[in-house]
C-alpha cells in the first residue's frame, strides 16, 4: 500500500494498521484542521456519533453551542456534520468549530477544524471536505485553484495555501498494537555522521547497543534502548534520516519490544525500499 | 542548609549596588502538566495551544492506545519546546502584559517596552519575549498560567533590562517522568544556569504546585543542589498529595466536581480521562502525578481519616500506599484491572501493562514521600490559596451496595448534597469544603510538615484558583523572593 506525504511516497505491507492523526496548521495560530483516519469502516450516523461523544468528553467545558449541519460531497448527496462555539481556554475569546464524519467502503475518517472566528469559517469547511477523497475513490475536480492540494494518508484534500501541511505519520503492526513506524519530514538534515538517538531527551535511558551506518543519501541507525524502571522491558529503537535533495529529510522512527523485534522488519524495509526509490521532490 | 549571599537591595526593590558584583539567577518550576513538550514522536503537550491539544482527542479504536502511549514515559521521550510558534507571542503577550501590573498597567507597560529597548534594540515586547523564550527557557513553560509572572519578576527585578544581576529562567520538564528524576535534571539545569553568570553561585527557585515537589526530590536526593539554592518561594503546594488526584480513579474528571476550575484546566483534566477508566488507563503510566495521590501526612494534617471508614489505624506512609494497592475499593488497582480489559491493546493486555505501571508507580511515589516527606529547603516561604470548593476526604459507607443502572447516564449518578457530592451508583460520598484553592486542600497547601520561614506559610490575598494564582499573587511572590536576597531573609 502506497501513501504521501508531500513529496515523499512510501510503502508499507498491506497488514500494517492506519491509525494515523495528522493536522494542518492556519497561519498565525489560528486554527487546526486535524484528519484522522482509519480502515475502520462505518455507517455515517455512527461516527457522527460516536466521534461528537468523544469530542464532547474533552471539550464540553468550553462548549457555547453546537448544532448539526449538512454538507457536500461528490461520493455522496448530503453529509450531516457538527459546528459550533466554544471558548478560547484562557476564556478571552471564542474558536468555531466543526466535526465531519467522512466514510467510503474501506475507509472512515474524523476531520475536526478549530479556528479562531472568521466569516468563511463554514465556507472553508465546505471547501474542504468537497475536496477530500479517500484513495479509494477518484479524486474530485479542486473547487479552487487557489488551494492546495495534498495527498496525506490515505486520502487526499484541498487546504488554502498558506496552512502548513501535517509532518509526520504514524502507523501501527497489525498483530502488535506497540510496534509502531512514524513517518516525519522536513526536520533539518542531519549532518553526516551525527544522528544520535535523540536530543535533549529527558529522563534516564540506558543505550544497550547502537549501530551507525551510512544508508542512500542519508544514514541509517540502530539503537537497543533500556529505561531503569523494572517495569519497562528493552525496547528496539531505530531511527533512519533519508536527505531528499539539499535541505529536506525524511525520518522514519521504528520502536518495538526488543521481544517482538522482528514485527519491525517487513514495515521497516519496505519504507526504506520505498524512499529509495520514489522519493523526489 | 545554606544562607545567601549579602546582595543589597534599593529601597524600592531595584537591584543596588550589589548589581556589578553579584548574579542571583531566580528559577521557576511549573506545576503539572504546565510546561510545554515535544513528545517524540509526533505529539505535542502544549497547554498554550488548544489546537495543538485537539490531536488528543482520538476517534478511531487505536487513537485510545496511542494517547496511552504518548503520555506514557516508559513508551515515548519528551523535550521540552524552545520557541512559541509564528505570531503566537504578539497574541499572547497582549493579554500578558494587560494583566502583569495590576497596579498600573500604563507604567508596566511602559516599564516593558524600556526594558525591551535596553535588552533587544526594540520597544516590541514580543521581540523581548521570544528573546527570553531562547535564552531563558521560557518557552518551555506554559505561557498562559505562567508568562505574566515571569515577566513581572524580570522587569520588576531588572528594572535596567540589561545586564540583568536577577535573570528570570524557567525550567519547564516532563511533568509525567517521577518527580525525583525531575528534581535531578532541575539540579542539573541549576548547574548550568549558574555556570552561565560569571558572578552567580546560588539560585532562587520559585514553584507552582507539583514543581513543589520536584525542587524537594531533587533536594533530597541531591546534597550539591542545597549548596547551589539560596532559598525557595513555594505555591500552592500539594506538600502531602490532593484528594483530587485519588477521587480521579472513581469519577474521572466529570461535572459536578470542578466548578471552580478554568475551562482549560477541565480540558487538560478530560484528555488525561473524563471517566473512571480512561483516568486510570492513563494515570497508571504517570509516574510523576501519581506521586500527587495523598500520603499518611494528609489524614494527620486534616484530623481524620481522609479515607472514612477504612480503618487506617497506622499513620505510615506504606499503609496508605498498601490501601492503594488493593483489588477493591478504597484500593485503585481494580480500576487499572478494568481499564486494562476494557481499554487496552493486545499487547498491554499480554503484558498486563496497565495494572503493571499502576503497581510500579505506586511502588515509587511511596519511596518518593518516604524520602522527602520532611525536605525543604531552610530558607523556604509558602504560598497558598484558599476559600474554594475543594475536595478533602471520602466516605465509603455504601460500598458493597454497587447498583449499575444500564438506562441511567453516568453523569446523572451524582447528586450534590450541600457541599459534598454523593455517588448514588456506588453510595460514596465525596466531601468538599470551602477550605483550599479548588484543587489543594489547605491542609496540604500550607505544607504543615515543613519547616518554613515566618510570616509564612501566607495564604494569598483573595481566593484565587490552582491554576489560576497568577497574576494576582505575583507581587506576593516578588516581595518574598526580594526577602531571600537579603542577608535576614
Amino acid at each position: 500500500m502506497e501513501f504521501s506525504l508531500y513529496f515523499a511516497r512510501f510503502s508499507l505491507p498491506d497488514d500494517w494498521r492506519d491509525t494515523s492523526t495528522y493536522r494542518y496548521l492556519a497561519p498565525r495560530g489560528e486554527g487546526t484542521l486535524v484528519v484522522e483516519t482509519s480502515r475502520e469502516p462505518r455507517d455515517s450516523p455512527e461516527l457522527l456519533q460516536t466521534s461528537w461523544e468523544t469530542f464532547l468528553a474533552v471539550w464540553r467545558p468550553a462548549l457555547i453551542y453546537q448544532k448539526e449541519f449538512l454538507l457536500q460531497r461528490p461520493t455522496e448527496p448530503s453529509l450531516r456534520a457538527i459546528e459550533g462555539e466554544l471558548t478560547s481556554l484562557d476564556a478571552t475569546g471564542r474558536h468555531r468549530f466543526a466535526l465531519v464524519p467522512l466514510v467510503s467502503t474501506e475507509w472512515a475518517a474524523v476531520m475536526t477544524f478549530l479556528l479562531q472566528p472568521r466569516q468563511d469559517f463554514l465556507a472553508l469547511v465546505a471547501r474542504a471536505t468537497a475536496s477530500f477523497a479517500f484513495a479509494d475513490e477518484p479524486p474530485p475536480v479542486s473547487p479552487s485553484p487557489l488551494a492546495k492540494r495534498v495527498r496525506p494518508y490515505g486520502a487526499q484534500l484541498d487546504i488554502p495555501r498558506d496552512w502548513a501541511g501535517p509532518t509526520t505519520l504514524e502507523f501501527m503492526d497489525a498483530e502488535m498494537d506497540d510496534v509502531d513506524l512514524t513517518i516525519t519530514i522536513d526536520e533539518p538534515m542531519a549532518p553526516a555522521g551525527t544522528i544520535r538517538w535523540a536530543s535533549k531527551v529527558s529522563g534516564p535511558i540506558r543505550i544497550l547497543h547502537e549501530t551507525i551506518t551510512p544508508s542512500h543519501s542519508g544514514w541509517t541507525a540502530e539503537w537497543a534502548l533500556e529505561r531503569p524502571r523494572p517495569h519497562s522491558s528493552p525496547y528496539l529503537v531505530r531511527k533512519a534520516a533519508v536527505g531528499i535533495g539539499d535541505h529536506q529529510k525524511v525520518t522514519v522512527y521504528g520502536r518495538a519490544p526488543q521481544t517482538a523485534g522482528a514485527r519491525l522488519d517487513p514495515g521497516w524495509n519496505a519504507v526504506l525500499a520505498s524512499l529509495r526509490a520514489t522519493t523526489a521532490p | 542548609m545554606t544562607q545567601s549571599g549579602n546582595i543589597g537591595l534599593h529601597p524600592d526593590g531595584a537591584p543596588a549596588d550589589s548589581v556589578s558584583s553579584l548574579c542571583v539567577p531566580i528559577v521557576f518550576v511549573p506545576g503539572v502538566m504546565g510546561s510545554r513538550l515535544r513528545i517524540l514522536p509526533g505529539r505535542t503537550w502544549d497547554p498554550d495551544d488548544a489546537t495543538a491539544m485537539g490531536v488528543w482527542v482520538s476517534q478511531f479504536s487505536g487513537g485510545k492506545q496511542k494517547t496511552r502511549s504518548a503520555l506514557r514515559p516508559a513508551s515515548t521521550t519528551a523535550a521540552t519546546l524552545t520557541d512559541f510558534p509564528d505570531g503566537w507571542v504578539t497574541k499572547k503577550i497582549d493579554s500578558a502584559a494587560d494583566i502583569a501590573w495590576p497596579q498600573d498597567d500604563v507604567l508596566g507597560n511602559a516599564r516593558c517596552r524600556a526594558i525591551a529597548t535596553a535588552v533587544v534594540g526594540t520597544d516590541d515586547e514580543d521581540t523581548l519575549v521570544r528573546y527570553y523564550s531562547e535564552v531563558r527557557n521560557w518557552a518551555s513553560a506554559a505561557w498562559g498560567f505562567y508568562g505574566s509572572l515571569l515577566m513581572y519578576l524580570e522587569t520588576m527585578l531588572n528594572p535596567s533590562g540589561d545586564d540583568p544581576s536577577f535573570p528570570v529562567y524557567a525550567f519547564g520538564y516532563d511533568w509525567r517522568q517521577s518527580n525525583t528524576t525531575s528534581g535531578l535534571e532541575l539540579s542539573r539545569f541549576i548547574s548550568s544556569t549558574i555556570a552561565r553568570h560569571t558572578l552567580a553561585s546560588q539560585v532562587i527557585l520559585v514553584t507552582h504546585s507539583m514543581g513543589g515537589l520536584v525542587v524537594r526530590g531533587g533536594l533530597a536526593h541531591d546534597g550539591f543542589m542545597v549548596s547551589r539554592v539560596a532559598g525557595v518561594v513555594h505555591t500552592a503546594q500539594p506538600s502531602n498529595g490532593a484528594a483530587v488526584c485519588y477521587r480521579g480513579f472513581l469519577t474521572g474528571s466529570r461535572p459536578p466536581f470542578d466548578p471552580m476550575a478554568a475551562t482549560k484546566d477541565k480540558l487538560l483534566a478530560n484528555i488525561i480521562g473524563a471517566d473512571p477508566q480512561s483516568h486510570a488507563y492513563n494515570m497508571s503510566g504517570l509516574a510523576g502525578p501519581l506521586q500527587l495521590l495523598p500520603n499518611s501526612l494528609y489524614s494527620q494534617s486534616l484530623g481524620v481519616p481522609w479515607l472514612e471508614g477504612q480503618g487506617l489505624d497506622s499513620q505510615s506512609v506504606s499503609a496508605i500506599y498498601n490501601l492503594y494497592r488493593r483489588p477493591s475499593l478504597p484500593g485503585i488497582m481494580g480500576i487499572a484491572e478494568a481499564a486494562e480489559a476494557n481499554c487496552a491493546s493486545k499487547a498491554e493486555k499480554a503484558s498486563h501493562q496497565v495494572t503493571g505501571d499502576l503497581r510500579d508507580n505506586l511502588t515509587e511515589a511511596e519511596g518518593f514521600h518516604q524520602t522527602v516527606v520532611n525536605t525543604a529547603h531552610d530558607r523556604t516561604y509558602v504560598l497558598f490559596s484558599t476559600g474554594l470548593l475543594t475536595d478533602h476526604s471520602i466516605s465509603f459507607e455504601g460500598l458493597g451496595g454497587v447498583r449499575e443502572d444500564p438506562a441511567a447516564r453516568p453523569r446523572d449518578r451524582y447528586r450534590r448534597d450541600g457541599d459534598d457530592v454523593i455517588d448514588d451508583w456506588s453510595h460514596i460520598r465525596f466531601h468538599r469544603r470551602f477550605d483550599g484553592d479548588g484543587t489543594v486542600d489547605e491542609v496540604s497547601g500550607r505544607c504543615p510538615n515543613l519547616k518554613v520561614l515566618p510570616p509564612t506559610p501566607e495564604r494569598a490575598e483573595s481566593s484565587l484558583p490552582h491554576a489560576g494564582l497568577f497574576p494576582v499573587l505575583n507581587d506576593q511572590v516578588l516581595h518574598y523572593v526580594r526577602r531571600l536576597l537579603t542577608p535576614s531573609g
